[in-house]
């Protein structure tokens, strides 16, 4: 799900760099004392999700723990999404550090729609938890797929979607097993 | 006559692939009747699936001649167009990757394998000699570190709310 570098424009790479920056500052100036060890855990559960890989019809896929990130932070998994593919960059190579607004972006807003989701109250919380595990990794896979596609790249790269919904699944079913964890033990986690 | 075995003894100390190590990431190189072929694996029954594979001309060092990815059996291809120093470097996507540079010289026969002693250059750029499980404890001790600063700074300011 990593864009390395070299496969989007640079100027598009910089504005979103840029863009992600500024994101950054507006969704993470304001955190609080106590947000930011939340931040920091699921900071560190992200920079390491990547690293759990499962190999699927010749390749690989690995988590992103995106929706998991949106229900606990809400607007504030945006920077903690920024930091841990920074991280990612620098130390395992996972995308490109020209790529890393594009990639936060994408990121970001599998996170956010995860958010949203979650943020529907109507809906039974473990339905919500699923759904928001299935977006937290097809939205970031259907902006990629959208991308390459603007690159320049044949409409089979639209396959990519079908492993990553495989990918989904196996988000959502984590994302329930952790909303019931922490319902059990830490629920107001779940309702800040 | 003087002048060209020179010329093949200062390329053969030079330039050239083989048999390189480097971390993990075992890379052979075979020229085949002129085609270079490169097996990378991390063990010889484990080759390295699907792997970005970027290679350079020593007309053009800095930017890709061409890209793509290992097979299966971690084999990849390339027909050198010029003499003198390729590179290529190999990246599994998950933290192992190999640079080798080698050698096409003027009169290289039909098929051979280059030897370890051929090798210009290998090495894991990206490594830094550190294995997987240092990374991940140096990348979770940079993200808790800043964590703590930054909790820091704001228990200092005292208790704010949006």
């Amino acid at each position: 799900m990593h864009i390395s570098d070299g496969i989007i424009n640079t100027p598009v790479c910089i504005a979103a760099n840029v863009a992600a920056l500024g994101l950054v500052y507006l969704t993470g100036r304001k955190a609080t004392a106590e947000e930011i060890p939340q931040m920091g855990m699921t900071g560190a559960a992200l920079f390491v999700a990547s690293l759990i890989h499962f190999p699927v019809a010749g390749t690989s896929i690995h988590l992103g723990l995106f929706g998991i990130a949106g229900i606990i932070l809400g607007k504030r998994s945006f920077p903690v999404v920024f930091a841990a593919l920074l991280f990612q960059s620098l130390i395992f190579q996972h995308g490109g550090l020209l790529t890393l607004g594009v990639n936060a972006i994408n990121m970001g807003a599998g996170a956010y729609a995860a958010w949203m989701i979650w943020r529907i109250a109507v809906i039974p919380e473990s339905i919500r938890s699923i759904m928001a595990g299935l977006t937290g990794i097809l939205v970031p896979a259907l902006l990629m797929v959208i991308e390459f596609r603007i690159t320049g790249y044949g409409t089979a790269i639209a396959l990519l979607l079908l492993v990553y919904l495989l990918a989904a699944l196996i988000e959502g079913g984590i994302t329930l097993s952790a909303v019931l964890f922490l319902r059990k033990v830490k629920p107001e986690i779940l309702d800040g | 006559m003087v002048k060209k075995t020179l010329l093949l003894i200062t390329l053969s100390l030079l330039v050239s692939t083989g048999g390189a190590l480097a971390h993990g990431v075992n890379v052979e190189t075979t020229f085949k009747g002129g085609v270079v072929v490169v097996r990378s694996s991390y063990s010889p029954t484990q080759p390295l699936v699907n792997a970005a594979v970027t290679i350079y001309s020593p007309g053009d060092p800095g930017n890709a001649w061409q890209t793509g990815s290992t097979d299966k059996t971690g084999h990849f291809a390339f027909v050198p167009d010029m003499e003198g120093e390729w590179t290529f470097v190999v990246d599994d996507r998950k933290g192992h990757m190999n640079r080798t540079a080698v050698a096409v010289l003027p009169d290289m026969p039909e098929e051979r394998e280059i030897t370890e002693d051929e090798v210009v250059e290998s090495a894991e750029p990206s490594g830094n000699g550190l294995s997987k499980i240092h990374k991940i404890i140096i990348g979770l001790s940079l993200i808790f570190g800043i964590t703590g600063i930054f909790y820091g700074l704001k228990a200092r300011q005292g208790p704010k709310t949006e």
